[in-house]
C-alpha cells in the first residue's frame, strides 16, 4: 500500500518542472526507491510541489553513488534536504548543484564536506538556512558564504571554522554565523540572601501597622528579646516574638499574653 | 475528514464503504485512476487510505516550523513559586494566613482541606534575574543552568489546567482530556507527520525515577487511543533491553527471523484485504519495525561516539543508563536520527513535605542536562527546527502543606496556575508571557489552557488543531476536542 500511496502522490505532482521536459523524472518510482531505501520523504508545505528529504534513518549508508540514484532525479524539487551524517563528498556536487530551489541544507556531521565544497553550493539561489556542524569546512569558505546570495543562517561548530573566520562572517547584515559558543544568559541581578518577615498584612484584612517596629522588646510568650524578623499583626500592632515557636503559643491562647503588651 | 455523523451506526457503514472504494481505486491503478478524478476527492480518498495503511502522514495544513518534538514532563507538579515565578513580596508575608480575598473559595485536595490554617509559605530561595530578550526574567537559585539558556527560552506563567490530581492531570497534558482513552500528544504527532525514520519509532518515551514522592506513570500516557496502535509511543528502557522481547531467541538467526516475517506478514496482508482491519496492517508495519530496530536501537543506545566535552555540557551522570542526564542526551541522539516525538518524564516532583531538600535534589538532576539539551540542539543546527517543551501537570499551592517553618514547608497541588516553557521549534526566544497575582495563587495576565498549548504545538508541526481529527465511533476526535487557541504571541 505504501507503493501505492507514493505513486499516486507522484501522480499528482502536475507542477513538477521535471514532469514537462523530455527527459521527465518518473516520480512515482522515485518516491518509491527513496522510501524502499528507508529515507522520508514529504512535501512539507502543501502550498508548494516541492519535497523534503530526510535520510537519518540510514545516514551512515549514504555514499556518493548512493546519493546519487536516490536524490539526483528530483534535484529540482528539492526544498529541503537532510544528509546530515552521510558520508557524501564531492562527487555529490554535481547533483546538489542543480538543486535551485532548495532553501535548506543539513549537512552536519559530513566528513566530505570542505571549503571547495561549500563553495560550490553556496552559490545555490535559494539556500538560506546551511548546517556545516561538524564537517571540514572552515575560514577558506568564508568569502563563498559572504556571497551566497540569500543565505540567512550558518551553523559551524566543530567545524574548520575559526573565531576569526566567524568574526567576517558576522559583518554580513542579515547572516547569523552559530559557531557554537553563543554566550550564556547571564545573571544581571541577584536578590539578596531572603529573610522573612511578617510586615505586611494580607490585602483588605487587617490594618498596616503605625509602625513596622515591633511594639515590644521582650518576647510575650518566653521573656527573650524580640528578634524582628518573626512578628504577627495583633490588634493591629506589630507583635515581636523571640522563635518561630511563641507566636504559635501565643496565637494559641492571645489573652494570656496580652498583659505583657501593655494596653493598646 | 471533517465529517461528521450523527449515527455512529452510518458513520460505520460509511467507513467500511470508504474502505472498499479506495480498496477498489487502488487496484485498479492509482495513477490510471488519478487521470479521470478530481484531485480533491482522489486526495481525501488518498489521505484516507494512506492513513489505514499506516503509509503516509496527513497532508499538513502549512509549513511546519517544527520538525520533531521533545516534551521533558515533570511528573508530579514542580512548584512554580520556588522555580520560575518570582514572588519577593511574599518574604513580607510569611506565615501569614491565605486570605479569602486571594483563595476565593477555590477547592483544595483532601490533602489540605481540613487544615486549619493555610500558612503563606515564601520560597527560600534566591532568585537571579538572567538577560533575555525583554527585560529579563527571575528564576530560583535551583536552575542556574536553565537561567544560563534563558535567551532561548520562553516562559508561559499563566498555565492552568482543570485537573487537581495527578492521575487525571497528566491523562489531561498528554491527552487532551481528563478521561482514559484519547490519544496521546506524541501518537497525534505520529499519526500527522508519520515516520522520518524507518528503523526507529515516530514517538518514544524515556523515564527517569525520580527523588521525590513518585506517582505511577500508566502507559496509556503515550497510548495511541483510538488512533492505529502503531502512534503509540515505545518505551525505551534504560537497564536490560532498551525494548523488550526485540532479541532474537536463542538459535534463531537474523535470516531466519526474516523468513519468519515474510510468512507471517503474507498471511497478514491476506486477513487485511478479507477483513480491511486497521489493526492488521498495524500489526504489520510493527513487526517490520521490531526487525528494524534490532540494528537501529543498539546503536542509538551506544554513547561511545559522544566525546568527553559533550558528557561535559551534560554532566557526567549522563553516563549512567535512565538518568535525566542520560534521557536528555539520549533524545537528542534520537532527534538526530529523526525520531519525530520524544516524551521524558522525570518523576518525583509532588512535594507535599520536605519541599526543599527535595527540590534541591531533583533540580540538580535535571537544570544541567535540560540547559545541555538546548545548548546542544542549537550549535547542532537543530534546534531551530525542534520544539521543546517543558512542564508538569499543575503548579503548588502558596500556602504550606502541614507544619511551615523557615527551613522547611511542602506544598499541596495548584491548579490554578503554573509555570511551563518553550524552546526552539519556531518558537519566540527569550521572552515570557503572562502573569499570576501576588501569591502567586490567581492568573491575573494572559491565562493559557492546556489545550492552548496542545494547539500551538500542532500549529508549529504545521497542522490547523481543528482539522487534525480522527474518526472513532461515528465522529471525528480532535486533540483539542472543543477548545483551543493558538498562542500567537509566542510564535516566531
Amino acid at each position: 500500500m505504501r507503493c501505492i500511496a507514493a505513486g499516486a502522490l507522484a501522480a499528482l505532482c502536475v507542477a513538477c518542472a521535471s514532469t514537462k521536459g523530455a527527459a521527465a523524472v518518473d516520480h512515482a518510482a522515485q518516491l518509491d526507491l527513496l522510501r524502499a531505501a528507508l529515507v522520508h520523504v514529504e512535501r512539507p508545505d502543501p502550498a508548494s510541489a516541492l519535497y523534503l528529504a530526510d535520510a537519518s534513518a540510514v545516514a551512515s549508508s549514504i555514499d556518493d553513488a548512493q546519493a546519487e540514484r536516490l536524490f539526483a532525479p528530483l534535484a529540482a524539487e528539492w526544498l529541503d534536504l537532510s544528509l546530515a551524517r552521510t558520508r557524501i563528498g564531492t562527487a555529490s556536487l554535481a547533483w546538489l548543484e542543480r538543486c535551485e530551489k532548495l532553501e535548506r541544507l543539513d549537512l552536519r556531521g559530513c566528513d566530505g564536506v570542505d571549503d571547495a565544497f561549500v563553495a560550490r553550493i553556496a552559490r545555490l539561489p535559494h539556500l538560506s538556512e546551511l548546517v556545516l556542524a561538524g564537517t571540514r569546512a572552515g575560514d577558506g569558505c568564508v568569502d563563498a558564504l559572504l556571497a551566497a546570495p540569500s543565505l540567512r543562517r550558518v551553523w559551524l561548530w566543530k567545524s574548520g571554522a575559526t573565531g576569526a573566520g566567524l568574526a567576517r562572517l558576522a559583518t554580513r547584515a542579515g547572516l547569523l554565523a552559530d559557531g557554537g559558543s553563543k554566550p550564556d544568559s547571564i545573571a544581571a541581578e541577584v536578590e539578596p540572601k531572603p529573610e522573612f518577615v511578617n510586615l505586611l498584612p494580607p490585602p483588605g484584612e487587617s490594618p498596616l501597622p503605625a509602625t513596622q517596629v515591633p511594639i515590644n522588646v521582650d518576647c510575650p510568650v518566653s521573656g527573650a528579646p524580640v528578634d524582628a524578623r518573626r512578628t504577627r499583626v495583633h490588634q493591629g500592632r506589630l507583635v515581636g516574638f523571640c522563635c518561630e515557636n511563641c507566636p504559635k503559643t501565643f496565637e494559641a491562647d492571645p489573652k494570656k499574653y496580652e498583659g505583657a503588651l501593655g494596653k493598646p | 475528514m471533517g465529517s461528521f455523523h450523527s449515527d455512529p451506526l452510518r458513520a460505520a457503514v460509511h467507513e467500511h464503504e470508504l474502505l472498499l472504494t479506495r480498496r477498489r481505486l487502488f487496484a485498479a491503478g492509482a495513477r490510471t485512476f488519478a487521470a479521470g478524478v478530481g484531485m480533491a476527492a482522489l486526495g481525501s480518498l488518498l489521505g484516507r487510505d494512506a492513513l489505514a495503511a499506516g503509509a503516509a502522514a496527513p497532508q499538513r495544513h502549512w509549513r511546519p516550523k517544527a520538525k520533531r518534538v521533545i516534551y521533558l514532563h515533570m511528573e508530579g507538579g514542580p512548584s512554580h513559586l520556588d522555580l520560575w515565578d518570582y514572588k519577593p513580596e511574599l518574604r513580607q508575608r510569611y506565615n501569614q494566613d491565605l486570605p479569602e480575598s486571594i483563595r476565593k473559595g477555590q477547592r483544595l485536595t483532601t490533602m489540605t482541606s481540613g487544615q486549619g490554617r493555610f500558612p503563606v509559605a515564601p520560597s527560600l530561595f534566591t532568585f537571579s534575574r538572567y538577560a533575555n530578550q525583554q527585560d529579563g526574567v527571575w528564576i530560583s537559585e535551583l536552575m542556574p543552568h536553565t537561567g544560563s539558556a534563558a535567551n532561548e527560552l520562553c516562559f508561559l506563567h499563566s498555565m492552568h489546567t482543570d485537573a487537581i490530581n495527578h492521575e487525571p492531570a497528566i491523562t489531561f497534558c498528554q491527552t487532551g482530556h481528563q478521561q482514559p482513552g484519547r490519544p496521546s500528544l506524541g501518537a497525534w504527532a505520529s499519526y500527522g507527520l508519520g515516520s522520518a525514520n524507518a528503523n526507529l519509532p515516530t514517538f518514544c518515551v524515556l523515564i527517569t525515577q525520580g527523588i521525590g514522592n513518585m506517582q505511577a506513570l500508566s502507559a496509556r500516557f503515550w497510548g495511541s487511543g483510538f488512533l492505529p496502535s502503531e502512534h503509540q509511543g515505545c518505551r525505551l528502557r534504560s537497564s536490560g533491553d532498551p525494548v523488550l522481547y526485540l532479541k532474537d531467541p536463542a538459535g534463531v538467526s537474523r535470516t531466519d527471523r526474516r523468513a519468519m516475517l515474510d510468512l507471517v506478514n503474507d498471511f497478514n496482508e491476506r486477513e487485511a484485504q478479507a477483513s480491511l482491519d486497521g489493526e492488521t496492517r498495524a500489526r504489520i508495519a510493527q513487526a517490520e519495525m521490531a526487525y528494524r530496530m534490532q540494528m537501529s536501537v543498539p546503536e542509538l543506545a551506544d554513547l561511545s561516539d559522544e566525546d568527553d566535552e559533550t558528557f561535559a555540557l551534560y554532566g557526567e551522570e549522563a553516563r549512567k543508563p535512565g538518568t535525566f542526564a542520560a534521557n536528555c542526551l539520549l533524545a537528542r541522539r534520537l532527534s538526530e536520527r529523526g525520531v519525530r516525538f520524544v516524551q521524558l518524564y522525570m518523576r518525583g516532583w509532588d512535594q507535599h513535605g520536605n519541599l526543599p531538600a527535595e527540590m534541591r535534589a531533583q533540580s540538580k538532576a535535571v537544570d544541567q542536562p535540560q540547559a545541555a539539551l538546548i545548548k546542544d540542539l542549537r550549535r547542532r543546527g537543530l534546534l531551530d527546527e525542534t520544539l521543546v517543551v517543558w512542564g508538569g501537570e499543575f503548579g503548588r499551592t502558596v500556602y504550606s502543606q502541614g507544619s511551615l517553618s523557615e527551613t522547611d514547608y511542602g506544598r499541596d497541588h495548584h491548579p490554578r496556575c503554573f509555570t511551563m516553557w518553550c524552546a526552539g521549534g519556531g518558537i519566540k526566544p527569550g521572552i515570557a508571557l503572562g502573569k499570576t497575582d501576588d501569591y502567586g495563587y490567581n492568573i491575573v495576565e494572559r491565562p493559557i489552557e492546556v489545550h492552548d498549548l496542545h494547539a500551538t504545538m500542532l500549529s508549529l508541526m504545521g497542522f490547523d488543531h481543528e482539522k487534525l481529527v480522527y474518526p472513532f465511533q461515528g465522529r471525528d476526535y480532535r486533540l483539542t476536542d472543543v477548545a483551543g487557541r493558538v498562542i500567537a504571541e509566542i510564535v516566531a
